[in-house]
């Protein structure tokens, strides 16, 4: 199976309704990456053509496993964000990580029951970076 | 910066627009004229624009007008603000002329009556006409050189019938109308209530200059509040009573957190008797002796992002989310964070640890997990 066809494939291709809220705040903070341009270094967002759907590159920091490794992250924002987390996993090739899945799928409290409006796609970021950086090597999930 | 500002005056005025490219070089969407959705397309910095047949048909007798606005605009949510009034002006000419043509137009003595009155008060108090001469836009200065528009509709059968107008002014401008009554006594009544407003206008135009006034938006002479920044974090407002704005204490009301509002309600309390009435003094002067602070000026607008971020809702990131402003804010003196009390109530009810009771939601603070309260409905 090609695995990567199925990550780059959009999450669903229904355009779903984004809340007022939500489409005015993904803007406010996709501005502030084109503005700034990246908020963190060696972090970029890719042109997208939806509001709802970003891809954003990370770099390993420096002297972790991961160093100077890109990985690309797909944000995939629920309609009545930020009530709600979005959804992240990372796109194929995916980094060898006891919290992340081969399919992409990341273990990560901020991303599930420990989100809150405060956090945004910045914060997220780094949360995972740091995530990445706290392991001493690199190994895959258990069982 | 310059362009973050603008995405987000766009958003708040422009909801259906949104950019369709990440460096914002266009907006694509929807404008709401009088009721009613035009499909639009911009850029940013206006020298493309492109709309649907039906706002095309609109504003095509003021084509020329439009483009001279499209080059001379700073920007394209300057520009469609523009494009909007134009446009609204439009729709309510042809919607009066509609009606003329449908029961015919009005009678010679209309014209004639209409004709001698527009000479002895002079053209040039005469901003802009529809076609049928029906709706007049007029002009009057007033002592110190403000301009104040009486917008003007005719009746088919005037002078014998008054005609309805609308204005800017804090009161319903009534009009007096006898039988010898004409466009020009309606054009002196104006003038009149206008004058009496003089100190009202001072008084607001003293706050709009020398204070960061937050509400309204934009304010035109026919609000009577203001809602002033205080600091970063807590606000007051201030109605004025606009019949006797310098003899009479305003309302006046803090916004913000318990810590930060309390020392500004006890030195009002204490100083009240200092407050200045014999109206030497300007509401702001005397705001300013009684609260014993300078009020703050608005941070510059090119300024650092961070800096007016203080102000905006914590959940959703805007200053203005339909009507309303941020209107809670967690009382821990060192997070003071603002939020819309809709965003708040939204996020708090969907936390199992949130405690609902009277009308009241109590739960932590999105950024400090200190405990914040909060009532449901606005009142």
């Amino acid at each position: 199976m090609n695995i990567s066809s199925v990550h780059g494939a959009p999450s669903s291709s229904l355009p779903k309704e984004l809340t007022r809220v939500a489409q005015r705040r993904l803007t406010r903070e996709l501005a502030e990456w084109s503005v700034k341009n990246p908020p963190v270094p060696g972090m970029s967002v890719e042109q997208t053509d939806r509001v709802d759907e970003w891809r954003v590159t990370v770099t390993g920091a420096a002297s972790s496993v991961y160093e100077n490794e890109r990985y690309t992250l797909r944000f995939v924002f629920p309609s009545d964000y930020p009530m709600e987390a979005p959804e992240v996993i990372f796109l194929s090739p995916t980094p060898r990580h006891p919290h992340v899945y081969s399919n992409g799928h990341i273990c990560l409290n901020v991303l599930y029951d420990g989100w809150s409006p405060a956090l945004t796609v910045t914060s997220v970021c780094l949360s995972i970076v740091s995530m990445l950086s706290s392991a001493a090597k690199k190994g895959s999930p258990a069982g | 910066m310059m362009q973050t500002q603008m995405l987000r005056r766009m958003l708040d005025d422009f909801p259906c627009m949104s950019p369709s490219d990440a460096r914002f070089q266009r907006f694509h969407g929807f404008i709401t004229i009088s009721e009613r959705e035009f499909r639009v397309s911009i850029s940013s910095d206006c020298t493309y624009l492109s709309t649907d047949k039906s706002l095309k048909s609109i504003i095509s007798p003021c084509f020329q007008k439009v483009r001279e606005r499209l080059k001379l605009a700073l920007n394209a949510h300057e520009f469609l603000l523009e494009l909007r009034d134009i446009a609204e002006h439009q729709i309510d000419a042809t919607r009066t002329d509609k009606q003329s043509v449908e029961f015919g137009l009005p009678p010679a003595q209309f014209y004639e009556q209409l004709l001698t009155d527009i000479s002895h008060m002079g053209w040039s108090c005469v901003a802009s006409m529809s076609e049928t001469m029906r709706a007049l836009d007029l002009i009057t200065r007033d002592a110190a050189g403000r301009t104040h528009s009486l917008n003007v509709s005719l009746p088919a059968d005037y002078p014998k019938n008054p005609p309805k107008c609308v204005t800017n002014m804090p009161v319903e401008f009534e009009i007096q109308w006898g039988r010898d009554s004409t466009l020009i006594s309606v054009l002196r009544q104006f003038e009149k209530l206008v004058a009496q407003y003089q100190d009202f206008f001072r008084t607001m135009e003293d706050l709009d200059k020398h204070a960061w006034v937050l509400e309204p938006e934009y304010p035109t002479t026919r609000e009577v509040y203001r809602r002033v920044a205080l600091g970063k974090t807590c606000s007051m407002r201030v109605e004025i009573d606009h019949r006797a704005p310098l003899k009479s204490f305003p309302e006046i009301r803090f916004l913000g957190s318990e810590a930060a509002i309390e020392p500004f309600k006890q030195r009002l309390n204490q100083n009240i008797q200092h407050w200045d009435m014999t109206g030497q003094s300007l509401v702001r002067q005397n705001l300013e002796r009684v609260l014993e602070i300078t009020l703050p000026l608005p941070v510059d607008k090119n300024a650092e992002d961070g800096e007016d971020s203080m102000l905006e809702c914590g959940i959703c990131y805007a200053y203005r989310l339909e009507e309303s402003t941020p209107d809670v804010t967690c009382d821990l003196a060192e997070c003071s964070k603002p939020y819309h009390r809709g965003c708040l109530v939204e996020w708090l009810r969907a936390l199992p640890g949130t405690r609902e009771s009277f009308g009241m939601i109590t739960g932590n603070c999105v950024y400090c997990e200190e405990s914040i309260s909060v009532a449901v409905s606005a009142d």
